[in-house]
């Protein structure tokens, strides 16, 4: 894939802009949201055959320590890498490809292991090949995406392929080391048009959330990985926490996954799981959903509610399909409604970037959480909403 | 005589209906007269339900679907230059996506839009439904350069793409498709692609059971939901 340009063109006073993003193949506008290998997943199993509209496709590789290790020392497990790598690369074709290495939050990758996770992305051959970052405290992560960029560039080359490399940043860098990587990338925008960012809580990383907001004037694509689905804390608990960064002018976003490790108790209501409510930008359990709505129907027009009641989704890919009391298969459902639904809302959040509405947007949806993501004091524009 | 109207309402009433009694089938051969065509089969003595050899079926499915659709058949050959012609850009990734989309093509997304596709003879086998005829005719299509293939980016396996002529050729039998039928092909075309061949397999299994009897890999297809929440 080559990617022609990035441009913003509009930027909202509050937060929040709108970008164009042209490809050989692709034209979109951000913000909007990626599609995870998971909810690929989720649609395979559950067989829905309506395509998803999202443009960017995110391919979430975990690697726990063990994993790691494999990796480095077992033939195998490169093959199975790669094999995986292709063929998400191949059913997220209509899209803009990536993948995210999502790996323990303190761990640093040596040379060898950098080198075999950029060498499986270029040869599965996904449009993007993503950088790890290496020590969180650095002051030379730049160094060590420049000498890796150049690694990417000449095997991409000696493959006759196209790649986009994106280095990761991680948010909960130490401020000074955030901005010093981030103005050296925005510095180097031909080298490095598109910046990964990976998720940290916006409440205690404020400082660098800010400075991207600073900046959203720069024609750096910002993506942003591993967000977490719901905010836990107390009285906002249940946002969706996926349509907070665009405030900052992240453009595209994609959610993270659980790392793994021990088995659950197969589920038997359906009421424990999240449902994404696209009116309030939230994702509450089901159970406050039906309180709060007054009933069990959910109204959603989506490829996976179709109008019907929570009990007849149920039905229909949980007793029939699968004939089984264990309700977890009916997670993927709910998320793949999440994907549909929450796409449209950030269509719809769009719109009010480029009428410079989006405080109101925000504020009319979220109602006082907003006011954790207003600008400082300095700023003149607080009182917009 | 039974007419194809009887059997087609028959079977409806079986999927609408719950079965009065749970019993084993007992089963007979016999030779069916369907219109005027013999076809083989085989009639429960307990529930009179019938089931009728594959092979034989084909015929009744031609005549069927000349009832139920207008215009002459879309040759195998024009069905895969428009299911590839979709997204000419984008390769059908690999031998069993290309047999089971274009059995999705032939069973479901057909009869659903009221067109008529010559049969492509799908039998159960390995890995589900599978067509020799359309093997032959991509062998054909290949030679003839309306289609390329390359190998798959790490895995085994070949990519179908059209070639430059075969856009032209797409281009000009898109025609042959309302244009809104044309549009929702591309929108399941995508969709299917987007499911990858174990959900195209999984898919096939769930919707066509039958084509699943000589499965070697059934278990695997069913199997593999995360347990996350």
């Amino acid at each position: 894939m080559k990617l022609e340009r990035f441009k913003v063109v509009d930027i909202d006073d509050f937060g929040g802009r709108v970008s164009e993003i042209r490809t050989d193949i692709h034209r979109f506008e951000t913000p909007s949201r990626a599609a995870t290998s998971t909810e690929y997943n989720y649609k395979r199993n559950l067989m829905i055959e309506t395509p998803f509209e999202n443009d960017v496709g995110e391919y979430v590789a975990r690697f726990n320590v063990n994993d790691i290790q494999a990796f480095t020392t077992r033939n195998g497990s490169y093959s199975s890498r790669l094999r995986t790598a292709a063929s998400y690369a191949d059913q997220m074709k209509y899209v803009v490809s990536k993948w995210y290495p999502q790996f323990p939050y303190a761990y640093s990758f040596g040379d060898k292991i950098t080198r075999l996770l950029l060498d499986v992305q270029v040869d599965a051959g996904l449009d993007m090949v993503s950088v790890p970052h290496s020590s969180l405290e650095e002051r030379n992560l730049v160094q060590h995406y420049t000498r890796w960029t150049n690694y990417v560039e000449e095997y991409a080359q000696r493959l006759g392929r196209e790649a986009v490399v994106v280095p990761y940043v991680p948010m909960r860098l130490r401020a000074d080391v955030f901005q010093f990587t981030m103005e050296a990338l925005w510095d180097a925008q031909a080298t490095y048009p598109v910046i990964g960012l990976i998720y940290a809580p916006i409440p205690r990383n404020k400082i660098n959330y800010d400075l991207l907001r600073d900046h959203r004037e720069e024609d750096s694509w910002l993506h942003m990985s591993a967000v977490e689905r719901a905010t836990w804390r107390g009285q906002w608990a249940d946002l969706a926490n996926m349509h907070l960064p665009q405030i900052y002018g992240i453009d595209t976003v994609a959610t993270s996954i659980p790392m793994g490790g021990g088995g659950r108790p197969p589920l038997q209501d359906y009421h424990v799981f999240r449902y994404f409510d696209q009116p309030t930008l939230s994702i509450p359990r089901i159970s406050s959903w039906v309180n709060e709505h007054g009933g069990e129907e959910t109204n959603c027009p989506c490829p996976i509610c179709r109008e019907r009641s929570f009990p007849s989704i149920t039905e229909e890919f949980i007793l029939r399909r699968g004939q089984q009391s264990d309700l977890s298969p009916l997670f993927g459902a709910f998320r793949l409604h999440e994907v549909f639904r929450s796409s449209e809302a950030f269509e719809e959040g769009r719109v009010f970037i480029s009428e410079n509405d989006f405080g109101r947007y925000l504020t009319e949806r979220i109602g006082t959480a907003v006011d954790e993501h207003r600008l400082g004091q300095t700023q003149t524009l607080n009182d917009i909403v | 005589m039974i007419t194809i109207e009887e059997i087609l309402e028959t079977a409806r009433r079986r999927r609408v209906e719950e079965p009065e009694t749970e019993h084993e089938h007992d089963l007979k051969e016999t030779k069916f007269n369907i219109e005027g065509h013999r076809i083989r089969g085989k009639v429960c003595s307990v529930c009179g339900e019938r089931f009728f050899l594959m092979d034989d079926l084909l015929l009744l499915e031609e005549i069927l679907r000349a009832r139920e659709t207008e215009g002459a058949p879309l040759s195998i050959e024009d069905a895969v230059i428009l299911l590839a012609g979709t997204y000419p850009d984008f390769e059908v990734s690999g031998k069993l996506v290309m047999q089971k989309e274009m059995f999705l093509l032939e069973k479901s997304f057909a009869p659903e839009h009221r067109i008529n596709i010559r049969p492509m003879e799908f039998v159960p086998f390995h890995m589900g439904p599978y067509s020799k005829r359309l093997k032959q005719v991509l062998q054909d299509l290949q030679d003839a350069g309306i289609i390329e293939t390359r190998p798959l980016a790490g895995r085994k396996g070949v990519a179908y793409k059209l070639t430059d002529r075969g856009k032209r050729l797409a281009e000009e039998r898109k025609n042959l498709l309302q244009p809104e039928v044309w549009e929702q092909l591309r929108r399941r075309r995508r969709g299917w692609d987007e499911l990858g061949s174990h959900g195209l397999l999984r898919l096939v299994y769930q919707d066509f059971s039958a084509y699943a009897g000589k499965s070697q890999i059934k278990e695997q297809v069913e199997e593999g939901f995360v347990h996350e929440a």
